[in-house]
Parts: structure tokens; C-alpha cells; sequence
């Protein structure tokens, strides 16, 4: 064991010092511009890892709150799933609610084709609704 | 377009406006919930973060050698339990919601 009152003044002050910079070097190296980049890194990548869970979070809020269960489709909206599919990957997506108001949009629409329409017709209409849709949801919940 | 045509998608329309408007304070409210968790998230691991480092720098038991590597791992475990923190925060969100939703129900 150190007795330090044995130890004369100026060799406490130089063994302190000392100390005071081996933690200094310590930092230094773990702000090396390597491990900053490291860093930066990381922290993108917690973003990203966050944002999904939010957007799942938020599509099965959206799907709770509108109550659009894809299992009430019609069998004639299968094919119409897929003409809305192919607009939806051609607008860019802030945030994974497209599919919420696709299945809102859907069931609504099982209750108007009823089998008078043909199913490009019901298409067209369905589209129209869907773009007022994503309007909406744009300018409320991203306020874009 | 036929006019019976016009009316049906007038209809939908409507009935789309009508929905969102009568779910808008709902839907906004659990989205503000989740984008604040979502900050807290990223707050909570810049901290992490922090404290790993200083940790590191003054535990000197961790020899300068493996500095780098422990610094690496740490981060990515608080990475991991940021990601279960949030993740566990909006499931408690979600399941108040679902409750919420079936007393109203």
C-alpha cells in the first residue's frame, strides 16, 4: 500500500499530473476522428432503427383508429389492391401510412361495388379518393 | 362519367373527408405521442453515449489497447437497448390506444 504522507509534495503533484493526462490521452483517443465518424454512425443509425419502429407504430395506430381490417376486402378490390399498389410506388413516401388509408379506401369501396361496376371503373374512382386521402393524412400528420 | 358515376365518387369522397375529420384529433395525437418518443429515443442514446465515454476514459482498468473496441461495443449495446426502450415505450403507447378504442367500442 502507498503511504502518501511519505511521499514528498512535489512527487504527489507529478504522480496527479501524470494521472491527469494518461485520462486525457484516453480521451483524445476515443475522439479520434475515426471513432467520431464511428459515432455519427451509430447515432444515424438509431435514427433510422427509431423512425421504423415509429412508422410501424404509427401504420397500426392509423390501421386501430380507422378500422380498415384488409381481411373485409371484397375479392373484385384484389385486382384493385394492385392498381392502387402501382400509383402508390410511384409518389414518394414521407412515412409508412400508405397502406392505412389503401384499406380504409378499400372497404369503403367494398361497399359500392357491388358487382354493377367494372373493375377499371371502380379503379378510377377508388384512385381519386385515394389521392384526397393522402392529401389529407399528408397535410395533418406531417404537415407538409 | 355518367352521372350516377359522379355521385358514387362524390359519395366516397365524402365518406373518405368525413372519416378523417371525424379521426383527426385521434390521429394526431398519437402521432405526436410517437414522434415524442421517437426524440426521447435519440436523446436517451446521445446520453448513452456520453456516459460510455466518460466511463471509459476514466476506468482504468480497460487497457488503452482495448479502449477502441470496448468504446465500439458499447455503443452498439446501447444502440440495442435505445431501440428496446423506445420499441417497449410504444407498445405501452399502443396497447393504451387498442384499450382506449375498446371501451369506446
Amino acid at each position: 500500500m502507498v503511504k502518501f504522507h511519505e511521499i514528498p509534495g512535489k512527487a504527489i503533484e507529478a504522480v496527479g499530473r501524470y494521472s491527469q493526462e494518461q485520462l486525457e490521452a484516453r480521451r483524445l483517443r476515443l475522439e479520434s476522428p475515426v471513432l467520431k465518424r464511428r459515432l455519427e454512425q451509430t447515432v444515424n443509425l438509431v435514427g433510422e432503427d427509431i423512425r421504423n419502429v415509429g412508422r410501424s407504430a404509427a401504420s397500426a395506430a392509423w390501421k386501430m383508429t380507422l378500422g380498415a381490417p384488409i381481411s373485409s376486402i371484397i375479392e373484385g378490390t384484389k385486382t384493385l389492391g394492385s392498381v392502387i399498389g402501382h400509383n402508390w410506388s410511384t409518389k414518394k413516401k414521407k412515412r409508412g401510412y400508405t397502406e392505412v388509408p389503401t384499406a380504409m379506401v378499400e372497404e369503403l369501396l367494398s361497399k359500392y361495388a357491388s358487382g354493377a361496376w367494372d373493375i377499371v371503373k371502380v379503379a378510377g374512382h377508388l384512385s381519386k379518393a385515394l389521392t384526397r386521402t393522402t392529401v389529407l393524412g399528408a397535410r395533418y400528420l406531417i404537415g407538409k | 362519367m355518367t352521372q350516377n358515376a359522379q355521385h358514387i365518387d362524390e359519395d366516397i369522397r365524402d365518406e373518405v373527408l368525413s372519416l378523417f375529420e371525424e379521426k383527426e384529433k385521434d390521429l394526431i395525437s398519437i402521432d405526436k405521442k410517437i414522434q415524442k418518443i421517437e426524440e426521447e429515443g435519440v436523446i436517451l442514446f446521445d446520453r448513452k453515449a456520453i456516459a460510455i465515454k466518460n466511463k471509459l476514459v476514466e476506468d482504468t482498468s480497460v487497457s488503452e489497447d482495448m479502449l477502441e473496441e470496448k468504446y465500439i461495443d458499447a455503443l452498439e449495446m446501447a444502440r440495442k437497448e435505445t431501440l428496446e426502450d423506445v420499441h417497449q415505450k410504444i407498445q405501452e403507447l399502443l396497447s393504451k390506444h387498442v384499450a382506449v378504442k375498446e371501451t369506446e367500442a
